[in-house]
C-alpha cells in the first residue's frame, strides 16, 4: 500500500516533466529519428492503414481508387473459401514441421563444431554458407537436385533399389521436399546464434563440474543446454516467424504445386492480388495472416518475459 | 511541482550560451530532415532516369517492354538491333521481365500509375484482362494503315483475337501452338518413321497409344509432358485434347461455366492411362522435360514450338510436326503474342506513329522471329518460300489457322487463374495422384469459384 502511494506522485511528477521538455531537446531527436520515421510511416504503417481500407472494399489491381464498398464481404467470403484455409493449413504445417529441425539440428551442430580444435573454421563456414545465397539461387540448385532422372538425390534413390519418390510431384511429399531445402539453406543463422550462445558460457563452469566428477554428456545435458535457454527462445521465436513467413522458395520452387500441396498463405495472398488483381480481397486475408502472426508474437513474448521472471 | 516546470525554462534563460552541444544536436537533427526532404524534391530526375523521358538529347526514346528470354529473347534482339539500325533519331529502349504474373502486374501497375511504356508484348489472351479496364489504347484501322499495316497481311485469326468488344487492342505477331517434337532416331529404331524419314500424322487415341507402347518396347521413355511448377503446359495438353473433341468452357464472358463432364472425363481419362501405363513421363519441371528430350531419353515432347532452337543448338536428330488428332480434329491449344499500346497519360500522336512504325519494321523481320519456332501473323513472311524453307518450323505452320485461343474471361488467359488452377488439377492426373472423376471435380470446382468472383476489371 505505502509502495503504491509513494509511486503515484513521482509519475505524475515524471510525465509533466516530459511534457515541460518538448519544446526544446525533443525536437532534434525527432530530426534524429525521422529519417528512420518516415520510412517507418510511408512503407509500414501507410501500408497496414490502407491495408486494412482495401480490405473493406473490393479494391482492384487495375482500376483506379478503391473500388465499391464491400463492408466485411471480402472477410465473409475469407472464412469460407477452403483455398485459403488449405493455404493457411499448409504455413503451419511447414513452421511445425520445420521449426524442429532447425532447432534441434543447430544447436547438434553447433555443439559439435565447437568441440571441434583444429579447422573449426571450415566447419563454421560450411554450414553457414548456403545461408548467403539468395532463394533463386537455391531454388534453382535442388530443383535440380530433386530432378526425376537426374537429379543426385533421385539418383541415390535409384541406386538404393527404392524408387522415384516424386519429390516434387507428389503432393503428399512436396511440402517436406520444401522443408528439407529450407533446413539446408536457413540452418546456417541458427547455427551461429548457437555457437555465439556457447561461447558465451564461462570455461570455469566445466573446469568445476569435471572435478566434479562429471561426465562429458551429463555436462551437455545439464549445462550446456540449460546455459543456452536463452539462446533457445530466441532461435525459436525467430524460427517460428521466418517459417510463418514462407514464400520465396515454394514459388520458385513447385510455384505452390502439385496442385496447391504447398501454396502457403502468403502465395494465396500474392495469386489473389497480383494474378487475380483482386487486391481487396487479398489484403483481408494478409490482414487475417498478419493477426495469427501477431498473436503467435505476443505468445511467445509472454513465454519469455516469464522466463526472464523465473 | 511547480519547480519542475519551470527547470527548463530557467535553463535556457540563465545559460544563454550553453548552445554547444544541445545546438549542436539541433542543428544536426534539422540537417538529417532536411537531407531527406532535399532528396524528395530531386524526384524529376529520378523520375526521368526511371521511365525514359528525353533528357534532352535530341533523340526520341521509345520505351519497349516485353516478357521474352531464352531463345525468344535473343531473336527479339536481333530483330530490335535491325530496327536500330535502320532508325538512327530514335533511342530504343528494351526491358526484358520475367514471363507470367510477374510481367502483366507490373504493367497493369505502371499503366494505371500514368508511366506505361510506349510499346508492349502481351498475349492475347490477356486481352480480356488489359481491355475492360482500358488500360490498352485501341487502334483504328486507318491509322494501321497509315502505317503499312491492313488487316488482310495478318493470320485472319490472330488478328481477329486481338480484337475486343469493337476495338482493335493489338497487332498479333506470332501464333504458337502445342506440338508435338519427336526424335527421329528414336522413332526410326522402333520402325515408326515412313519412307521420308517422317513421323506420319496419328489419328485417335489407340493409334496414339500403339506409337507410344511401340517406343516403350525400345526402352525409352515414349513422351515427356512436364507439369512441376507449371500448370500451364498440363493445361495446354488438356484444353488441346479437349477443344479437337469440340468442348466448351465458359460463357458470358466467364461468369457461366459450361464445362462438358463427360468429355472432360474422357479427356482426363486418357491422360490418366498414359500416365498409368508408363508412356508419359510428367513428373518433371520444364527444365528437366527439356533434359530428357534433349539427351535422348524421350521419343516424343509434348511443348509449345518455342524449345526448337535449343534442340537445334543441342544438334538432336528431331522433327515437329502438329499435336496429333486424338479427338476427331487436330486443332491445338495455341496463343499470339501481340503488340499493345498501353494508355497513354496524354494522347502522343507523334510518339504513337512513332511506335506503329517500330511495329511494323519488327514485323517486316518476323522471318527471325520464326526461327525460334513461332508462326508468324504477318502473311508478308508467313506466304514466303523462305518461312516455307525453314524447317522443322514451317511443318506445323497450318496450325495457326485452326488455333484454339483460351477462351475469353477476366480469369483467362497466359499465366491466368483459370490456367493455374485448372492446371494444377490436370498436372496432378497426369502423375497419377488423382483420378481423373477427382481431377474433373477440382477443375470444375474451381472454374465455378472464378466464376462467382467480384470482377475484378
Amino acid at each position: 500500500m505505502t509502495t503504491r502511494a509513494m509511486r503515484l506522485p513521482a509519475t505524475t511528477a515524471g510525465r509533466t516533466t516530459r511534457r515541460a521538455r518538448l519544446s526544446g531537446g525533443d525536437l532534434s531527436g525527432l530530426g534524429f529519428l525521422a529519417p528512420f520515421l518516415i520510412f517507418y510511416a510511408l512503407f509500414l504503417i501507410l501500408p497496414l492503414v490502407l491495408d486494412v481500407v482495401m480490405s473493406l472494399f473490393n479494391t482492384s489491381l487495375v482500376l483506379p481508387g478503391f473500388g465499391s464498398f464491400a463492408g466485411l464481404a471480402n472477410y465473409r467470403e475469407l472464412f469460407g473459401d477452403s483455398r485459403f484455409w488449405q493455404a493457411m493449413w499448409h504455413t503451419i504445417l511447414f513452421t511445425l514441421v520445420s521449426t524442429p529441425p532447425l532447432v534441434l539440428l543447430s544447436l547438434f551442430f553447433a555443439i559439435a563444431v565447437n568441440r571441434i580444435s583444429r579447422g573449426q573454421w571450415f566447419f563454421r563456414l560450411a554450414f553457414f554458407l548456403p545461408y548467403i545465397l539468395p532463394s533463386a539461387v537455391i531454388a534453382l540448385i535442388w530443383t535440380w537436385l530433386y530432378e526425376p532422372g537426374y537429379g543426385l538425390i533421385d539418383g541415390f534413390f535409384h541406386l538404393l533399389g527404392l524408387g522415384p519418390p516424386g519429390w516434387l510431384s507428389s503432393p503428399s511429399l512436396a511440402l517436406y521436399s520444401i522443408v528439407i531445402v529450407t533446413v539446408w539453406w536457413t540452418i546456417g543463422f541458427n547455427f551461429i546464434l548457437y555457437l555465439a550462445g556457447l561461447q558465451e558460457i564461462p570455461r570455469e563452469v566445466y573446469e568445476a563440474s569435471s572435478i566434479d566428477g562429471a561426465s562429458r554428456w551429463r555436462q551437455t545435458w545439464r549445462l550446456t543446454l540449460p546455459m543456452l535457454g536463452r539462446t533457445t527462445t530466441l532461435v525459436v521465436v525467430l524460427q517460428v516467424i521466418a517459417s510463418l513467413k514462407i514464400f520465396d522458395q515454394i514459388y520458385l520452387i513447385t510455384a505452390g504445386g502439385p496442385n496447391y500441396a504447398t501454396r502457403s498463405a502468403i502465395e494465396f495472398i500474392y495469386d489473389t492480388g497480383f494474378t487475380s488483381q483482386r487486391v481487396g480481397y487479398a489484403s483481408a486475408a494478409s490482414l487475417v495472416l498478419f493477426v495469427v502472426i501477431l498473436v503467435v508474437s505476443f505468445v511467445w513474448l509472454a513465454l519469455v518475459q516469464r522466463q526472464e521472471r523465473v | 511541482m511547480s519547480a519542475h516546470r519551470q527547470t527548463p525554462a530557467q535553463a535556457t534563460a540563465t545559460q544563454p550560451h550553453r548552445l554547444n552541444r544541445r545546438g549542436f544536436l539541433a542543428a544536426a537533427g534539422t540537417l538529417a530532415v532536411a537531407t531527406v526532404a532535399a532528396g524528395c524534391s530531386n524526384t524529376y530526375d529520378v523520375a526521368s532516369g526511371f521511365t525514359g523521358t528525353d533528357s534532352g538529347s535530341g533523340m526520341s526514346t521509345l520505351v519497349y517492354w516485353n516478357l521474352l528470354s531464352g531463345g525468344d529473347g535473343s531473336h527479339m534482339q536481333a530483330m530490335e538491333a535491325y530496327y536500330t539500325r535502320t532508325h538512327p533519331g530514335v533511342n530504343l529502349q528494351s526491358t526484358i521481365l520475367s514471363w507470367g504474373d510477374p510481367y502483366y502486374t507490373k504493367l497493369a501497375m505502371a499503366t494505371r500509375a500514368g508511366s506505361p511504356p510506349d510499346v508492349a508484348i502481351m498475349h492475347v489472351s490477356r486481352i480480356n484482362e488489359f481491355g475492360p479496364p482500358g488500360l490498352l489504347t485501341p487502334l483504328s484501322l486507318d491509322l494501321l494503315a497509315e502505317h503499312g499495316m491492313q488487316p488482310k497481311d495478318f493470320t485472319p485469326r490472330a488478328f481477329a483475337k486481338a480484337h475486343f468488344r469493337g476495338h482493335q487492342l493489338a497487332i498479333p505477331l506470332d501464333t504458337h501452338p502445342l506440338v508435338q517434337y519427336y526424335n527421329t532416331a528414336l522413332c526410326k529404331k522402333a520402325g515408326l518413321l515412313d519412307s521420308s524419314g517422317q513421323l506420319p500424322p496419328i489419328n485417335g487415341p489407340a493409334a496414339l497409344l500403339a506409337v507410344l507402347r511401340k517406343l516403350k518396347k525400345t526402352g525409352v521413355t515414349p513422351v515427356v509432358c512436364d507439369q512441376v511448377n507449371d500448370q500451364s503446359t498440363a493445361w495446354r495438353l488438356f484444353y488441346t485434347l479437349y477443344s479437337q473433341g469440340g468442348g466448351k468452357l465458359v460463357a458470358g464472358n466467364g461468369t457461366k461455366v459450361i464445362l462438358d463432364e463427360a468429355l472432360a472425363t474422357r479427356v482426363l481419362s486418357f491422360i490418366s492411362q498414359m500416365a498409368a501405363e508408363g508412356l508419359m513421363v510428367s513428373n518433371v519441371d520444364n527444365n528437366g522435360g527439356t533434359a530428357l528430350f534433349l539427351a535422348g531419353d524421350a521419343a516424343l515432347f509434348w511443348e509449345g514450338e518455342w524449345e526448337v532452337a535449343v534442340f537445334q543448338a543441342g544438334k538432336l536428330p528431331f522433327s515437329m510436326q502438329p499435336y496429333p488428332a486424338v479427338f476427331g480434329t487436330d486443332v491445338a491449344w495455341a496463343d499470339s503474342h501481340t503488340f499493345v499500346i498501353p494508355r497513354q497519360p496524354s494522347a502522343d500522336p507523334e510518339k504513337l506513329s512513332m511506335a506503329l512504325t517500330m511495329i511494323r519494321t519488327l514485323l517486316g523481320q518476323s522471318l527471325i522471329w520464326a526461327e525460334g519456332g513461332h508462326i508468324p501473323a504477318w502473311l508478308p513472311v508467313r506466304a514466303t518460300a523462305a518461312y516455307k524453307r525453314l524447317k522443322p518450323q514451317s511443318n506445323y505452320e497450318s496450325v495457326a489457322d485452326r488455333a484454339a485461343y483460351d477462351p475469353p474471361a477476366w480469369y483467362s488467359g497466359a499465366g491466368s487463374d483459370m490456367e493455374n488452377y485448372a492446371g494444377a488439377a490436370i498436372g496432378t492426373v497426369m502423375t497419377g495422384g488423382l483420378s481423373p472423376q477427382a481431377g474433373y471435380r477440382e477443375m470444375r470446382q474451381a472454374f465455378e469459384t472464378l466464376s462467382k468472383e467480384t470482377v475484378p476489371v
